[in-house]
């Protein structure tokens, strides 16, 4: 798993806890991930699999600025993720939709790059939550730590505790040699 | 401890006791409900390997009672203790601690967490001790269910 730092220290609890999220999404077929593994869907309970989202032109300044944090992504969109005690993002992998769809929308070049997500944590780690990916647990993360997903690597993330947790994704195109220097 | 225990036997488990786990703090109770914090558990009635299990670990207890457990997916056991209440009713006071022992290899998904310490990557056979003070969590985000059982052993004062 890669794994990096910035910076964070401006993001308090009271900036996560006055985001105004503005969807609220059931997650339960994972983006397809089901069908594509080939099983059913799981017997999830409906209240769980479901996280808050807001996005790229509802965020605030301080979120869309987080982007220059990450200078070697190209054409990124942003997104945070809040997940309430008891739910979860089951097992699934990317599918980047906006991402792809801003770059066909407004014509932007992606030649020798490949898209990625950066999933920023924004708070240390609390009491039961919880970041796999590819099978490999990240337990001990702090606010400011951050990971590359690429499309293809299956991951989930879960809230067993009794706290919000917060997350931004910042989902982009780079060369693969950028990696190298995250 | 050695477990040669194949996923069919824990697939032909007949649990009868499926219930919502106990919320033991008000900040627990908003979030955590029947629908994503129940399991299933099996006390007296699991099979003889269960209870072999109380002979596997350190024989320094008086007394003890064992118990399967199948968190399945997308449900939690959230935040609590254990009291082992019942045993010290039936054998009296003690020193008491609970041994969890993981039934089968770690899968995606799978957690527990004590003191909040994390646990994944597991092996079959690995085992926990933890008392009646330490807080822990268990729980299920993937898609197939998680079993592990438990022995709770009293030494009486």
């Amino acid at each position: 798993m890669h794994k990096g730092h910035v910076d964070l220290s401006h993001v308090t609890g009271e900036m996560l806890y006055r985001l105004n999220f503005s969807e609220h999404t059931h997650t339960v077929y994972s983006g397809g991930f089901w069908d594509k593994m080939g099983v059913p869907v799981p017997d999830y309970p409906y209240d769980a699999p479901w996280v808050w989202q807001v996005f790229e032109d509802d965020c605030p300044p301080w979120v869309k600025h987080s982007r220059t944090l990450f200078p070697w992504l190209k054409h990124a969109v942003v997104t945070v993720n809040k997940l309430m005690p008891g739910r979860f993002i089951a097992p699934h992998q990317d599918t980047l939709y906006k991402l792809r769809k801003k770059v066909e929308d407004d014509g932007l070049s992606i030649e020798g790059m490949e898209p990625y997500r950066v999933n920023l944590f924004l708070q240390d780690r609390l009491m039961g939550h919880y970041f796999e990916m590819e099978n490999e647990a990240w337990i001990d993360y702090v606010k400011g730590d951050y990971t590359i997903i690429k499309p293809d690597c299956t991951h989930l993330v879960a809230n067993l505790g009794y706290q919000p947790r917060f997350t931004m994704q910042i989902t982009a195109y780079a060369k693969a040699e950028d990696l190298d220097h995250a | 401890m050695k477990l040669d225990i194949p996923l069919a036997q824990l697939e032909n488990l007949r649990f009868e006791d499926y219930f919502q786990c106990y919320q033991q703090y008000d900040a627990l109770k908003k979030y955590y409900t029947k629908h994503n914090s129940s399991i299933w558990q099996m006390f007296e009635t699991s099979p003889d390997w269960v209870h072999d299990l109380a002979l596997k670990i350190p024989q320094d207890f008086d007394h003890h009672v064992v118990s399967v457990i199948n968190i399945p997916p997308g449900q939690t056991i959230p935040h609590h203790v254990d009291k082992h209440f019942k045993l010290k009713q039936e054998h009296g006071e003690g020193e008491s601690y609970r041994y969890l022992i993981f039934l089968e290899d770690w899968k995606r998904g799978h957690y527990y967490e004590v003191h909040d310490q994390p646990f994944t990557k597991w092996r079959k056979g690995d085992w926990v001790k933890f008392g009646i003070d330490d807080w822990h969590i268990a729980g299920n985000m993937g898609d197939a269910p998680f079993y592990s059982a438990q022995v709770t052993v009293l030494k009486n004062a």
